[in-house]
């Protein structure tokens, strides 16, 4: 008796694996390409994904792009969708720190509607700055374990739960200040995050 | 078939992409594969050992692996699915291992199975990539490559240090 019901679950294991991944969900690529190439306050030259960082994207989009500030100050802005890939974003520190980089600092800071994680970084004599978050479309946190719950209970709810959060990167140019107050007031409502 | 093996089967091809796709670019997963290795070698060599032991499958680990990898393909973690594999080996010498481990230091069968459930988990942390994300917090860069299998090393040793050649089961009478 108890076999039969284990080799039925077995089968029904099987066929949610299968299926369930392939029901399409909506995506978050209109936000990304919504976001504006330049402004009174900006102007932005995108950037060529390298093809190492398209293998590790896999189906997942993003977009890249070099920010010049009006008055001065570059950053390297960087939005990934993971819809396709989810495993593609990480968090953020994890990549620094795999890459070698030594957080030095770091501390939430207010965004928009929400908040971010700001981090200084070094890496033998070099120094960067950096900004991220995840947004939502709604709001911004600076949460990975957010961030898994949120894109986890979307999946299991086929996108019922809530638009997916796209993860946002801003670092300085290695040496360069930048404005992090004008980034967080001016530069990410510009860019659609607020 | 053997329902223990057909989920090992899912299991494998569910968490086996994903974990080659780890080990072979994560930085804090290096020495995993060799760590997974000596968990599965000491896993099989337990399983050998005792496999004229009966009640070769333990229902609750292959129910915890059917759990796993579907909750795995409902939110899309990675790190369940590679649970749902460990679950599934684990399933197949389960309950011999329990039956071999010695209660020498654990006299209580409680305690004998804390003891295995431990042993297990911290080999299954060695290889898991997903635990990564914990050392990430701990050294830039990620780690020297040894450490993982080392620990492994060190679990099987203790596992095979407390185990016992189980006696086989005596003849039925005539």
């Amino acid at each position: 008796m108890k076999r039969p019901v284990l080799w039925f679950c077995l089968l029904l294991t099987a066929l949610i694996t299968l299926g369930w991944p392939m029901i399409p969900m909506p995506t978050a690529a209109k936000r990304l390409a919504d976001i504006p190439s330049s402004s009174p306050d900006f102007q932005t030259r995108e950037l060529e994904i390298s093809a190492a960082d398209r293998a590790f994207l896999g189906k997942a989009q993003a977009v890249q792009a070099l920010i010049a500030m009006r008055g001065g100050g570059r950053l390297v802005l960087t939005v990934i969708d993971g819809t396709h890939n989810r495993h593609a974003v990480h968090d953020p520190n994890y990549c620094f720190s795999g890459a070698g980089w030594q957080v030095q600092t770091q501390s939430i800071v207010k965004v928009p509607s929400g908040n971010a994680m700001w981090v200084t970084l070094a890496k033998d004599s070099q120094t960067t700055e950096a900004l991220w978050f995840f947004d939502d479309g709604k709001h911004q946190f600076a949460s990975p374990f957010e961030y898994w719950l949120a894109t986890s209970l979307r999946r299991v709810t086929l996108g019922r739960s809530g638009a997916e959060p796209v993860l946002v990167s801003l670092r300085s140019l290695p040496g360069e200040s930048i404005p992090w107050d004008r980034v967080r007031q001016i530069l990410l409502p510009a860019l659609g995050f607020h | 078939m053997s329902l223990p093996l057909a989920m090992l089967g899912l299991a494998v091809w569910q968490a086996f992409p994903t974990l080659i796709e780890a080990w072979s670019h994560d930085l804090y997963a290096r020495g995993a594969p060799l760590a997974f290795a000596i968990w599965i070698a000491t896993q099989g060599w337990l399983f050998f050992k005792n496999r004229h032991l009966p009640a070769p499958a333990s229902v609750a680990w292959l129910a915890a692996s059917m759990m796993l990898c579907t909750a795995g393909a409902m939110s899309g973690l990675r790190v369940l699915h590679h649970l749902a594999l460990a679950c599934a080996v684990a399933g197949l010498p389960g309950r011999h291992a329990r039956a071999t481990v010695a209660p020498l230091f654990t006299p209580a069968a409680a305690l004998t199975k804390l003891t295995i459930l431990g042993i297990t988990a911290v080999t299954v942390l060695a290889w898991l990539p997903a635990s990564g994300w914990l050392l990430s917090h701990w050294r830039a860069g990620g780690l020297g490559g040894w450490e993982r299998p080392a620990l492994a090393a060190l679990m099987a040793l203790f596992l095979l240090t407390l185990s016992r050649v189980s006696a086989p089961p005596p003849a039925p009478a005539p």
